[in-house]
């Protein structure tokens, strides 16, 4: 199974994740599993039993970016968040805690939908942009898996 | 005892949640210096709600935690009513029951696997107790997931919610909703006994303390969002008497207030709520307590663990009964301003959450005050320290040590983030 997670919350371009899922809805339900959830911690492992193919989308706060989207490793995403929650697991440490119980899938993909102002009360049009752009290149691309 | 100076210094505690440290400084045999430093910034939320209408202090106050924002918002709740004078249908009494079950059985699966577990078993993460107890991980990962189900049902979502308002909730479940949720409550129930049966059989240190354990206590129900405030020193008072009892002073070293009762540090938490209300456990919690073979009331602070367990089975077990009878209803009373002063007081994963509004005849709040349950063990979490370092021996080795004094330190599941909030401006002018 394909799933594509959404990870993000109702606030300014935090929503980039979300926004790529709802892009996905129509032309992506029989292709993919779509979901959107709030935080990338322990509750993500409850939705990878019987994932094959995961693509995680949340939000990228990269000023010096100037393309839409970016690929991530898992490895690249724990640079920043080390010190965001101490009390829950950031991606990494969750993705060591999945393979640890089995639940890993075999292909694991992280985009980031690039935000400039991270912290705008609502959703930029960039961002909006942006999100669409990521839209557009996973759904070119799972089509044509 | 080795005649040895010793100096530990963690900078940053990990698995609790916000940004703490410990110093420890031991000079000949004596533990000189020894204290956890808070140095997480204050929040100011008391002061961002002056000025605001009462419906909006609900979502505010969600976001000073994101592992326990129910009972922010149920203290909230309690107190703005109790100011206007409402009295609350027994469909929300029970909602609200219901939606904090959700709340301790995410928040305690939490901690006592992710968090508390590897102490116990000997792991630094719950990484590497993985690799070894993978069907506990998996247990503990499954009952979280269940009570954030539990959340989203009344909340629309699991992290900072927004389905309750004064005077109740926002929308009631649909019976299809809820019958699905029950399915799943049900099916959980062998894991919560597994749990609890597990929990009994982890190897804890046994170090008996003296301490005073404070928490609600209601008529008939283990106490969650309703109830009086007790002691086992005779404390029993209303939630408005609190602040005759109980007094917040600043140490240096925090950003976070030590609460005191009567002048004396004092435990809120699972354990306290076990030590007063054990006999206000549902029968089949109470059942599964005793074949488990620990006893109750308890002066070993190592047996939290345990009693968090207890409490995922009786939230599972509570859910159950409240959803069992569940019937759509009208999900909230209209509000009728008024001018007033109301207290609300909650038990929250780690303790007793107070809360205060002064609010105008148009329902905008005029002062706040909020005590959360971290500010209310910090003076106890320091006691401790200085108790099971010295039961531990001084003289072990430094890594064994701060080892020793983490434990002892994510054993109260310490929730910084809520407890930095107290920052007092003090303007001088010439």
């Amino acid at each position: 199974m394909i799933r594509v997670i959404g990870i993000g919350s109702p606030f300014g371009d935090d929503r980039a994740g979300w926004l790529v899922i709802r892009r996905l809805q129509y032309a992506l339900s029989e292709t993919a599993n779509l979901l959107t959830l709030d935080q990338p911690g322990a509750t993500l492992i409850n939705w990878l039993p019987g994932v094959d193919h995961l693509i995680l989308v949340d939000a990228l706060h990269c000023p010096r970016c100037t393309e839409p989207f970016r690929e991530v490793g898992v490895d690249e995403v724990d640079q920043g968040d080390r010190m965001l929650s101490s009390h829950g697991l950031n991606l990494s440490q969750t993705l060591q805690l999945a393979a640890s119980l089995g639940y890993l899938p075999h292909r694991i993909e992280i985009y980031g939908v690039v935000v400039t102002e991270p912290n705008r009360e609502s959703l930029s049009e960039t961002t909006a942009d942006n999100a669409d752009a990521l839209a557009d290149h996973l759904r070119d691309a799972l089509s044509n898996d | 005892m080795t005649e040895r100076s010793v100096s530990i210094h963690v900078p940053a505690m990990t698995r609790v949640e916000g940004e703490g440290a410990l110093r420890l400084r031991i000079e000949n045999g004596r533990i000189e210096e020894l204290a956890l430093d808070i140095f997480e910034p204050p929040r100011y939320f008391e002061k961002f709600l002056e000025g605001r209408r009462y419906h909006e202090v609900l979502d505010t106050v969600a976001r000073i935690c994101g592992i326990c924002p129910i009972a922010y918002q149920m203290s909230a709740a309690q107190a703005v009513e109790n100011a206007f004078g409402m009295q609350t249908t027994d469909w929300t009494r029970d909602m609200r029951r219901m939606f904090y079950c959700g709340e301790w059985l995410q928040s305690h699966a939490l901690h006592v696997h992710l968090l508390a577990a590897p102490d116990f078993l000997g792991f630094d993460s719950v990484v590497g107790m993985a690799a070894e107890y993978p069907d506990a991980v998996r247990r503990g990962l499954r009952l979280q997931g269940l009570g954030n189900s539990l959340i989203s049902l009344l909340g629309g979502r699991s992290v900072h919610p927004v389905g309750a308002c004064v005077g109740g909730f926002f929308r009631a479940p649909t019976q299809a909703e809820v019958d699905g949720i029950l399915a799943e409550l049900n099916a959980a129930l062998p894991d919560a006994v597994e749990l609890v049966e597990w929990a009994a059989a982890l190897t804890v240190p046994d170090d008996p303390q003296d301490f005073i354990s404070v928490s609600l206590r209601h008529t008939d129900d283990y106490p969650m969002a309703e109830g009086r405030i007790v002691s086992d020193a005779g404390l029993d008072i209303t939630v408005d008497d609190y602040e005759k009892h109980f007094a917040e002073e600043h140490r240096q070293q925090s950003t976070a207030l030590f609460s005191l009762l009567d002048g004396q540090p004092y435990l809120v938490g699972p354990l306290a709520r076990l030590n007063l209300n054990v006999d206000r456990l549902p029968d089949a919690s109470h059942r599964l307590l005793t074949t488990s073979g620990i006893r109750f009331p308890s002066n070993n602070m190592f047996l939290s663990l345990f009693a968090r367990t207890l409490e995922i089975h009786v939230a599972i077990v509570e859910a159950i009964r409240l959803l069992e009878a569940y019937q759509p209803n009208s999900p909230y009373q209209e509000v009728e301003t008024r001018q007033g002063v109301g207290c609300g007081a909650t038990e929250a994963p780690r303790g007793l959450l107070w809360h205060r509004y002064a609010l105008d005849s148009d329902g905008i709040v005029r002062s706040a005050r909020i005590v959360p349950p971290t500010s209310q063990n910090q003076a106890r979490i320091e006691q401790d320290l200085h108790r099971s370092l010295a039961a531990f021996g001084i003289d072990q080795q430094d890594d064994d040590l701060r080892l020793r004094a983490e434990t002892v330190i994510r054993n109260y599941d310490p929730c910084i983030s809520c407890a930095t909030h107290f920052l007092r401006l003090d303007v001088r002018r010439r």
